[in-house]
Parts: C-alpha cells; structure tokens; sequence
C-alpha cells in the first residue's frame, strides 16, 4: 500500500474535525472568528510542505505527520501532579532567580504551577485562554502580523496554529514601563501516557521606551510522540527593547515547529536567543521587520548529539534606513545529528545605511553528522554595509595538540576548546544561570 | 634523561610514507645543554614533535625512554606530566581561552598527574606574575585570548614563560629563535638560563648559532638526512656559522 501526500495530511488533521465544524458553524462574524475561518480554508487548500519545497529543502516531516495526536483530554492535562522539579534543568533554580513563572502543560496553562508576581497596572502577564483577553488581544496581533496566519502565512503549520491554537502567554506594557523580573514560560508536553500535542499562540507587546526579558522553555515527560505548534508574535514600540530567549534544552523525544514573527518599531532593540540542546525534530522560524535606527541581534547555539534535527530559519528584513543587525548561530554537532541554517538578510531600496551582519559556524564531532548552512542576502539598497560568512570543520587538530603539549588531556582540552567556540554566543547571555549551565552542559555533553 | 636509540619516523604524506628520522641517537643528561643544528629538511623539527607526541608522524624504528620510562608509549598530555616541554615554532592561537585560563588548566593538570594538590586562585595568580615580570611579558596579554594578535617575539616569549610556570625536566625548544629580535632574543635566552640548573635539561633546535651566544651549549650536533652525523662542543657552532653546512654534507656523501 503506497501512502500519498492527501493520506498523510488526512490522518495527521483527523483529531481536529470537531473543533473545525465548530469554528465552520460560528456565526460570529468579530475578526477573530474570520481570521479561524479563512485559516481552516488555508489549511484546506494548502499541503504540508515536503522536501520539494526549497524552505524545508532539509527538513522532512514525514515523521511527524505520521503521528496521531489526541485532543480530547487534554484539558485534564493542565492540573497534573506532574512534578516539574524531577527532570527540570533550572526550574529550582528558579526560585532564587526570582522571576514571573508560567507553566503550559500539554497546551494548557497550569496556574497551580505557576507564579505571577504582582506587578503595576500598566504591565500585564495573562494567557491567551484567560477570556476576557483572547479576543481582543488576537484581533490586535492579527492586523500586525500577516504573516502569522491567511494568505500570506508562512506555513500550514501557522494556519493550524490561528485555526486550533488552546493558549498561550500575553505579555503587555505600556509606555515608559520596565518588567523588572524576566518571565519564565515553561511549555511542558507530558507524553508518559500518550501521543502529545500542545498548539500556543503567544503575544508580547511592548510600548514606546519599555523593556522587558522573556524566556521560554520547552521541556517534554516521556517517550511518546509529541508535537509543540507554537507561535510567538512581538511587537516592540519605539525606543522599546526586547530580549527573547527559546531554550530547547530538556525535550529528547519532542517534535517542535515554532516561529517568532518580530515587529520593530523606529529606534527599538531585539534580541532573540535560541538554544537547542535536544529534540527529535525542531523547526524554528525567526522573522524580524526592522524600522529606523533599530538594533535586531540573533544569537544561536546548538549542539547536538544522536539523532536530534535542528533546523534554523531567519528572516532580517530592513525596511528604512540606517539599522543594524548582527546574527551569530554556532553549532556543535555529534553522533547522527543535523542541522541546518538558513538566514536571509532583505535590505530594502530605502532601507540605506543599513549595517546586517551574519555568520554560522560550525563543528562536526562526528563522521555521521550532517550540517546543511545557507546564507542568503538580497540587497535592494546601495549604500549599506552587509557581510555574511558560513564555516563547517572539525576541532582544530593544531590546537587540540598545542593544549595537549602542555598537560592538558585531550577530553578537556576538547571542552576548552568547544567553550571557547560558543563563547561568543555564551557572552550574549544575561541570565547568569543559564550561561553557566550551558557551560557546564558542553563539558558534560563532551563527557559521556 | 633521555635516551633515543635508532628512532625511525616518517610522516604520511598522503602519497605514502615519508621516512624522516632515520635511525637517530641522542643521550641527554640531567644538567645539560644540548644543541641541534642542521639545515633545512634534515628532520629537526621532527625530532622535537615525535619526543613531544605529535600524532602525524609515525615512529617505524627504535626507542625513546625519558627517566627510564618508554616515552612513545605515552599521550602527548603525559609526556607533560612526566616534565617533557616543547616551546613550538610556531605557538598556536586559541580564540576564547584566555592566556591565563589556559596556564591555569595546564598547571593544575600537571601537578594532578603528579599527584600534587591543585593551586589556589591566590597563588596561581602570584606565580603568574612573578613568572610574567621576569619575562617582560606585558600583564595584558595575560588576560587576552591565547596568542591571538601576538606579534612573533610576543609568541615566544610567552612560550617561554609557560615553560617558566610548569617547570619541566626537559625543555625542547624548537626554533625559538627564528623571527625574533635581539631584545626579544635576549630576554628569551635570559629565560631558558633562569630555568637552566643541575637537575633539569635544555635541547635547542636552531638552525643558527646566533641564539646559543646567549644560550652556552654543553654539545652541539649536526643532524641531517635523519642522522646525527656530528657532535662536538660549542666551537662545532660557530665552525657551522663561519663555513655554513656544506662541508657536512661532502663528509657524509664521501662515507
């Protein structure tokens, strides 16, 4: 029996039926029902893409489709006795960090876990499930963010974010606001039981002069076959700055699908910093529009070991004058391992003076594994300063001698080495516990 | 110290094998100063990476034993324990491990393989110092990243103080002279002779006589063609600078 492209997608859309006869038969006609309707008509038109596709060229989800996701239960999900502390990195750490927690377990947050402090009035950390924001906030992001969902999404995996997505976090400031404490997202898929799907829809908006540090955290329990559709819209005013960190640390058996769709108003700052330590499959999207006199900067690390798929997308699109970008992906690859790494800088006709800077580089620890890196300029403007470099090799067999020759054995000099190599990523980071640990966690990789 | 018998190397040279120690003998006693003279591609920088372990070359033939211990049995991290030093000709640079990190871990290393206890933040950093000053190494580059953006007489002197700070039993000092000033020339050669005493041992590879004006040599020999085929004393030196090398090379082709 052969299995066509149409059975593939029929069998992975097949829990949804309900909730889309829901969404059909809504007589509602308020931007957020519409905005579902004309999803479900994308996700109707629209096939998944496969590997014909030059933007998922590496990536093949075959895997993922061929999984059955439950939607029925999970609800429940949210109340777990899941104790977090028994496999989480930093979480106990946490408490000393002193920060905002929130928990999404299997797509649903969990305030039983979580810890929202008191802030003013003019700073709000909801979910999206919370009733009294969902509509409005959605109707505000969708104008905003186009690419987010409808005709011009970037994938069917957003139209089915738009169309199914159960909760996620909404952050906003307003004007002039600072959110002293960063804001730890944990999203936990709980796949000990069964097949797991959690689909979040975040919003972070921050307005004119306002700053604000969020952190997500994606972590899976068990062994089962689990899927986070996740979708993060940001939009940061003017004189606003936002520092975003994605930490695929703690989620082995995880299948993720995730982008961040980044809105900077005149003279902000961005920060996106995405970490990816494990997962079956990871696909991550960044896309950030750039106005005047902005500063964009994305930092990477992977490092990867047995069969773990991390596939890196960027998008800097510079559409007026005299901004800056500077994007910095590192990875070390062992085992069966692959990644790839696509980044796009778009400097725009009227976009001149603008300074985009990009480079990837890479180690293989090993024979068997697989990097696949494209950089990709197209510059409209001619009076803009842009580089961009890629570099795939092995450790520094000089180097690795020269450390040697001095006492050093080889399985530390190794870490030395592979520490020194993400130091420049490593540096980018505030959050002291998080450096640390993924300091120790390149020598505790190298060590087994 | 260190007895080399009819050692046999050769390097792959992806065309095959290429035979470049052939059969050399060389015994070094504690408180000596050998030197090793020679001219371009007679083996002399091979000799000082097969004692210190590099891994491209292959011994085919013969024995190295350095206190009695069989020294190509070893790791490179393990001749270091032991008190093995290999100044390179050419010191690599390591971005992102400072200068100071690096001797750190490379002190505390070699004292863990001799089973001596770590050193403490406090006295590794007095050492440091101390070890730096006398080498006129500028503190800065101390906390810089390792040798990068060194100049050349930076580079070395700074390999001359990493053999200051890990104290070996056998210093090898491989071209240390090649792209050096005379001042930066002599505050190296201040160096080693500091090191110098009656327990430890110095071989000098040069292809020069002008560094072993500062540095007095015990023996001078001559390899070529994979062979020691001349030792003498320090006048066999400045015999090789006034009449260049020549002559060896017509004693060695008559037999």
């Amino acid at each position: 029996m052969t299995t066509t492209l149409d059975d593939i997608k029929s069998t992975f859309l097949a829990p949804f039926e309900d909730l889309a006869e829901k969404v059909s038969e809504n007589i509602n006609t308020d931007k957020l029902t519409l905005a579902k309707k004309t999803a479900l008509e994308a996700i109707e038109n629209n096939a998944f893409p496969t590997t014909r596709n030059e933007e998922w060229k590496f990536t093949d989800i075959k895997s993922i489709l061929s999984n059955k996701f439950d939607l029925q239960s999970e609800k429940d999900s949210s109340n777990s006795d899941l104790d977090l502390n028994e496999f989480d990195y930093f979480l106990n750490k946490n408490k000393d960090l002193n920060s905002h927690i929130l928990v999404f377990i299997n797509g649903h947050f969990s305030e039983k876990h979580s810890d929202i402090k008191t802030t003013n009035d003019k700073i709000s950390i909801k979910t999206l499930s919370n009733t009294e924001t969902s509509s409005s906030t959605f109707e505000k992001f969708l104008d905003k963010f186009p690419s987010t969902s409808g005709k011009d999404s970037v994938s069917i995996f957003s139209d089915i974010n738009t169309a199914f997505a159960t909760d996620g976090y909404v952050i906003e400031l307003e004007n002039n606001q600072e959110l002293e404490l960063p804001v730890f997202v944990y999203f936990v898929n709980d796949a000990s039981q069964k097949n797991t799907l959690s689909q979040l829809r975040n919003y972070i908006s921050v307005g004119e002069n306002s700053r604000c540090t969020v952190v997500e955290n994606y972590i899976t329990k068990g062994e089962n076959p689990n899927l986070t559709n996740i979708l993060t819209s940001v939009n940061v005013e003017k004189y606003a700055n936002v520092k975003q960190y994605k930490l695929q640390i703690d989620a082995k058996s995880q299948f993720q699908v995730g982008s961040t769709h980044t809105k900077q108003a005149d003279n902000s700052s961005f920060t996106n910093t995405t970490i990816s330590l494990a997962g079956k499959l990871i696909r991550n999207d960044l896309r950030i529009i750039s106005g005047e006199h902005c500063e964009s900067f994305m930092n990477g690390l992977y490092l990867l070991n047995e069969k773990t798929h991390v596939d890196n997308h960027t998008v800097i699109d510079h559409i007026r004058p005299n901004s800056y970008s500077n994007e910095t992906y590192k990875g070390v690859l062992d085992g069966k391992s692959r990644a790839v790494f696509n980044g796009k800088i778009f400097v725009r006709q009227a976009a001149q003076k603008t300074n985009a800077f990009q480079s990837n580089k890479n180690v293989l620890l090993s024979d068997d594994a697989i990097l696949n890196t494209k950089p990709q300029l197209e510059i409209w403007a001619d009076d803009v300063k842009c580089s961009h470099g890629a570099t795939t090799g092995k450790l520094d067999e000089e180097a690795l001698f020269y450390l040697q020759a001095r006492g050093i054995p080889k399985q530390k000099a190794k870490v030395l080495l592979l520490q020194a190599f993400a130091e420049e990523v490593l540096d980018s980071i505030e959050i002291d516990v998080l450096k640390e640990f993924l300091t120790n966690e390149i020598e505790n990789r190298l060590s087994l | 110290m260190l007895n080399i018998n009819n050692l046999q190397a050769s390097i792959d040279t992806g065309a095959g094998a290429k035979e470049i120690l052939k059969g050399l003998n060389l015994e070094v006693k504690a408180g000596e100063v050998h030197a090793i003279m020679g001219p371009n591609g007679s083996g002399k920088s091979t000799l000082a990476s097969v004692l210190a372990g590099r891994e491209d070359y292959e011994v085919t033939g013969g024995s190295a034993t350095f206190e009695g211990k069989d020294l190509l049995d070893l790791a490179p991290e393990e001749r270091a324990g032991e008190g093995i030093f290999l100044a390179f000709q050419y010191p690599i640079e390591i971005p992102g491990v400072s200068n100071a990190t690096f001797m750190k871990t490379a002190v505390n290393e070699i004292r863990k393989y001799k089973g001596q206890e770590e050193l403490d933040a406090v006295s590794f950093l007095k050492l440091m110092k101390a070890k730096a000053a006398e080498m006129e190494l500028n503190s800065s580059l101390l906390t810089r990243a390792l040798n990068e953006g060194f100049s050349g007489g930076e580079k070395k002197k700074n390999e001359i103080f990493q053999m200051a700070m890990l104290e070996p039993k056998l210093a090898i000092l491989d071209e240390t002279d090649s792209g050096l000033d005379i001042d930066a020339l002599k505050i190296v050669a201040n160096g080693v002779n500091r090191f110098k005493n009656k327990d430890n041992a110095v071989i000098v590879v040069t292809h020069y006589q002008r560094l072993l004006d500062y540095i007095v040599p015990d023996f001078v020999h001559v390899l070529y063609q994979g062979r020691i085929v001349k030792s003498g004393t320090k006048e066999l030196a400045l015999e090789l600078e006034a009449k260049g090398y020549d002559w060896i090379k017509e004693e060695v082709a008559a037999g």
